[in-house]
Parts: C-alpha cells; structure tokens; sequence
C-alpha cells in the first residue's frame, strides 16, 4: 500500500510539474509518450561495475583522453 | 569567370582558376549573389548582397574560396540567429574561432545557413525562415535532412566546395547522407566550440560538408587549430594522409545493417566487399548490442542540457522580447524549442535529476568503456547513417518517430568518438532517385582512418560526383 501511495504520489507530483511548466510556455501538449520512452533509461541495467560509478563521465572521456 | 567553371569544383580547382586560368574574383562572386538569390531550396537565412573584399594573398589555401557557415556559429558581419526569432535580428559582437581560421586563410564566407531552431531537429523543418528542401526532389517533397540542412544543400549545389555545421546527435552526417555529400563530425573536443550557440554543450561539435576527401581533409586541418577560449578543446594537431599502406580493419556487427531497407544493405554489403577485395579494408565481425538504450540516453542528456542552455532567453539581456519572460518565451521560441525546454526541466527536476540525468551519464560512461574496447579490436565500425533515405514531409506523425530517426547518429556525440557519412548509393521513394550514406565510426582522434577509407571509396565510385537533377546551379 506504501508502495502504490508512492507511486501514486510520484505521478501526480510529475503531472502538476508539467502543467506547470506548460502553463510558463503556454504550451499545452501532452508529453507522456515522449516521457516513457526517456523514462526506459531507469530500467536499464548496468554491469555492477558501471553501477558503482558515482558520476564517471567528464569531458576528458569524451575526448579519449582519460 | 572562365568558360569552364563548374559547381562541381573543389578547392584546389577554384585555386588553379585564380592562379593559373585567370577566373575573375569580382565576375564569380557577382555570378554567386545572383545565383544565392534565386535559391530554390531555402538554403540561407543571409547572404552576400556585394561583391566582397577581394583576398590579398591568393597563395593563401583558401583564398577567395566560397564557404557557407551555419547560422548557429557566430559571426559579425551577418546576424546569428539559431533560426529563432528569439535571435531574428541579434547580431554576435565577435567571431567563432573556426570563422577566424577560415578567414585568416582568406576564405570568402557567403552565407549562413538555414538549420532547425537551435539545432534541435533532424529535417530543417522548424527554422523561423521556413524550412529548407531536398534538391534531390524539385518538387520539394523531401527534408534535406538536419539539424545543418542548408549547409548541406550549399555544396550539394555547387555553392561552395565545402561548409561548416555543427552536430550534436547527427545534425551534420543526417544532411550528408540525405544529400549524397561526405559529412563529418570530428572528436568532441578536436574543433574549437567558441562561438557555437550552445544546443548540449557535451554533445555538440562543429564539423564540415564537403563532396571532396582531400577538401575535407583541409578544413579540418585549419579548423582544428589551438584555441585557449574553449576549455574542452584539445590540440591535437591534425595532418592528414589520404593513402592507406595496409588494409583498415572496419568492424561490422553482424545486425547492424538490418534495420534498412533491403535495397540498401545489399548496396552497403557490395561497397564494403568491393574495398575489402582493392586491399583498403579487412572486414572483423563484431558485437553490437543494446545500442536502443543510447537513443533515449541521448534525448534526456540533450534535453536536459538544452533547458540549461535556453534558461538565458529571457528577454531581459539580448534578443526578442516581448514584455515579460513568459510572453518572451511563449512567443520567441517555436514548439519543438519550447517541448525540449519542458522536457528537459522535467529531467532535472529533484527527485527525478538522479533516474534521469545522472543515469543517462552513468550509460554514457559504460558505453565509453564498450567503444574503447571495440576499438582495440578494429580501426573503425561501419553502420548506415540513417535508417533510410530522405524523409517525406509527411513520414512522420509525432516527435517521438523524428526522434526514433536518429538510432545510428547519436553513439558517435555520447561518447564523443568521430563519425563521418560517405555517399554509398541511391535508392528510389516516391519515384524520387535520393542518396544515402554510409557511417564509419573512429576512435577518438583517429578522423584520419576514416577520411582514408572515403578516399579509397571515392576512387572507385562515382556517388560523390552524382548531382540533382534540375536544381544544380546554372552559373
């Protein structure tokens, strides 16, 4: 029951967010769609190692230059 | 002019006309101005209008030499306007550092070039200045491909030789391939972004068109060179060597070119096969897997940094403005700008910043080490630029399937690696002939390799040397 009353918590505070936002830009669009396709990245499972990364990514290993 | 110019010219031609068959500077560029003002395709948001200064060295390697710059890069003598009429009349008070290397060598800028608003598209569809056009097509039934489609058309015309882009998840090979030109987009880091509008600042690189490898080879020479204004530039100095002494492995994962259609993989397969048996290329199977993940790794990095990017179009300091910072934005940026900006605050938003932002890093790193690894095993991997060639103006029916487009594009700008397009053939939609391009994948700073396996290809095929039907530029 927790669980579901967080879900469902999550959800609505997501859908007052974008009417928020919508209502600064006057754009009224739904934005679901696009936003479950974004939201496939949080299941993704990375390897352990990767997991354990904090933040690993910098400009220096966009560059090869680690 | 003499008798024999063509639009078909590269660099080195345009130099022997100057220097040794007497063309007229002032009789090409006043051809040009006419010629740009009659462009059927949307090509350019300004242009020329006189005859500009004539160069004082023509010993110098681009001296009188036309190249269009995209409107997002900044340059004083012309407005940059993104596209936007956030920007419509914003003229930069200085110059990107690759317009200074070009025009150090005496280039002749002639125009920016039409683009999406702020880069943010993949078929010049949603500038402010009306979309660009396919040349390909003279009924203008097709996009020119984007974010950099009317850079791309500028050379497909002859306009100029070569031009400049920027791409940030395909914004430069996508055009290339759609116009059957080579495109580039070089290591993150290997071209100076100052002066480039930031779109995603990780992700955007400045890069170049050209229908010639010896061509392109030279820009990014002269681009490339050191700036201390962009902190994530770094010098590499970049001489390139066109001839290949032993065969390049190119790795080509065994699915990588299913999802086209079957006319084009038989194409991409025979062109591979035909410069595996010339002694250029060994072909190395490889795994390439999960690569659906990156596509909306890409958007939620590119959104995210796009609203952090667009947060400063208030009104308040440069640009339109319409009163207040509501009106400003409501009114100054079109929907596709206006939907990232949403999108991307809802990315960072708290609570949701460390499932989306922060992992789309963490994915992007894992695919750092992935690609690092690959390329121990091979020198460079082929793929298709695109899932198929130019898109119909009515192929697709929400953002979302736009965005699906970019599948093949966006690896190269997440782990920053280079990427060219190299013309591979044509294919036929709508009883249109339209070209389509084959992706070639480096490490990092290895453009070189890539440049060499275009060069072997543009020896043993024409595609590069095919132009539009009815639109190629007449004088």
């Amino acid at each position: 029951m927790v669980c579901i009353m967080s879900v469902l918590q999550q959800k609505e505070k997501r859908s007052l967010f974008l009417s928020f936002q919508s209502d600064l830009t006057g754009d009224s669009e739904d934005y679901s769609e696009i936003i479950s396709f974004i939201e496939r990245i949080r299941n993704f499972q990375l390897p352990e190692s990767a997991q354990s990364t904090v933040f690993s990514l910098s400009l220096r290993s966009l560059r090869g230059d680690l | 002019m003499t008798s024999d110019f063509s639009p078909l010219w590269s660099i080195q031609d345009y130099r022997d006309g100057f220097l040794v068959d007497g063309l007229s500077y002032d009789d090409l560029y006043k051809d040009l101005i006419t010629t740009l003002d009659q462009d059927p395709t949307n090509a350019f948001i300004s242009t020329i209008k006189s005859i500009p200064t004539k160069p004082n060295d023509f010993s110098k390697s681009l001296a009188g030499i036309p190249i269009a710059v995209k409107d997002n890069i900044c340059y004083s003598k012309f407005p940059t306007t993104c596209a936007s009429k956030m920007l419509k009349d914003w003229v930069a008070p200085y110059d990107a550092t690759v317009v200074s290397y070009l025009l150090n060598d005496e280039a002749t800028i002639i125009g920016k070039t039409n683009l999406d608003e702020f880069a943010m598209g993949n078929d010049t569809s949603t500038s402010f200045f009306g979309k660009s056009f396919n040349p390909w097509d003279s009924f203008k039934r097709f996009s020119p491909g984007g974010s950099s489609g009317g850079s791309a058309i500028a050379v497909t015309l002859g306009y100029s030789p070569v031009s400049i882009g920027s791409d940030t998840g395909g914004s430069i090979r996508c055009p290339a391939s759609f116009n059957g030109i080579l495109g580039l987009k070089p290591t993150y880091g290997r071209v100076s972004r100052y002066g480039l509008i930031s779109y995603a600042h990780t992700l955007d690189q400045i890069g170049i068109f050209a229908r010639y490898v010896p061509d392109l080879s030279l820009i990014l020479e002269i681009i490339s060179q050191n700036d201390s204004k962009d902190l994530t530039y770094k010098h590499q100095p970049f001489k390139s060597s066109l001839d290949i002494d032993n065969p390049l492995s190119v790795g080509v994962a065994n699915n990588s070119f299913d999802v086209v259609p079957s006319d084009q993989q038989i194409q991409f397969k025979h062109i591979l096969s035909m410069l595996e048996d010339k002694g250029y290329i060994s072909i190395v199977p490889i795994t390439l897997d999960e690569l659906d993940i990156l596509l909306p790794t890409y958007y939620v990095t590119a959104f995210s940094e796009a609203y952090s990017n667009l947060v400063r179009y208030s009104g308040q300091q440069y640009g339109f403005d319409a009163g207040n910072i509501f009106s400003t934005r409501l009114e100054g940026f079109s929907e596709e700008v206006k939907r990232r900006f949403n999108l991307g605050s809802f990315s960072l938003k708290t609570g949701y910043d460390e499932q989306l932002y922060a992992k789309s890093q963490k994915i992007r790193s894992y695919y750092v080490d992935t690609f690092t690894e690959l390329f121990k095993k091979v020198d460079v991997i082929a793929l298709p630029t695109m899932l198929d060639a130019a898109f119909s103006w009515d192929e697709f029916q929400s953002p979302i399937d736009s965005y699906k487009a970019d599948l093949l594009t966006v690896p190269a700008n997440l782990v920053g690696i280079p990427a060219l397009s190299v013309p591979a053939g044509f294919t036929q939609k709508q009883g249109v002939k339209l070209p389509f391009g084959l992706q070639l994948l480096g490490g990092w700073w290895q453009e070189q390799k890539l440049l060499q396996i275009a060069y072997a290809l543009q020896q043993i095929t024409d595609y590069h040397l095919q132009t539009p039907p009815n639109l190629l530029r007449t004088n």
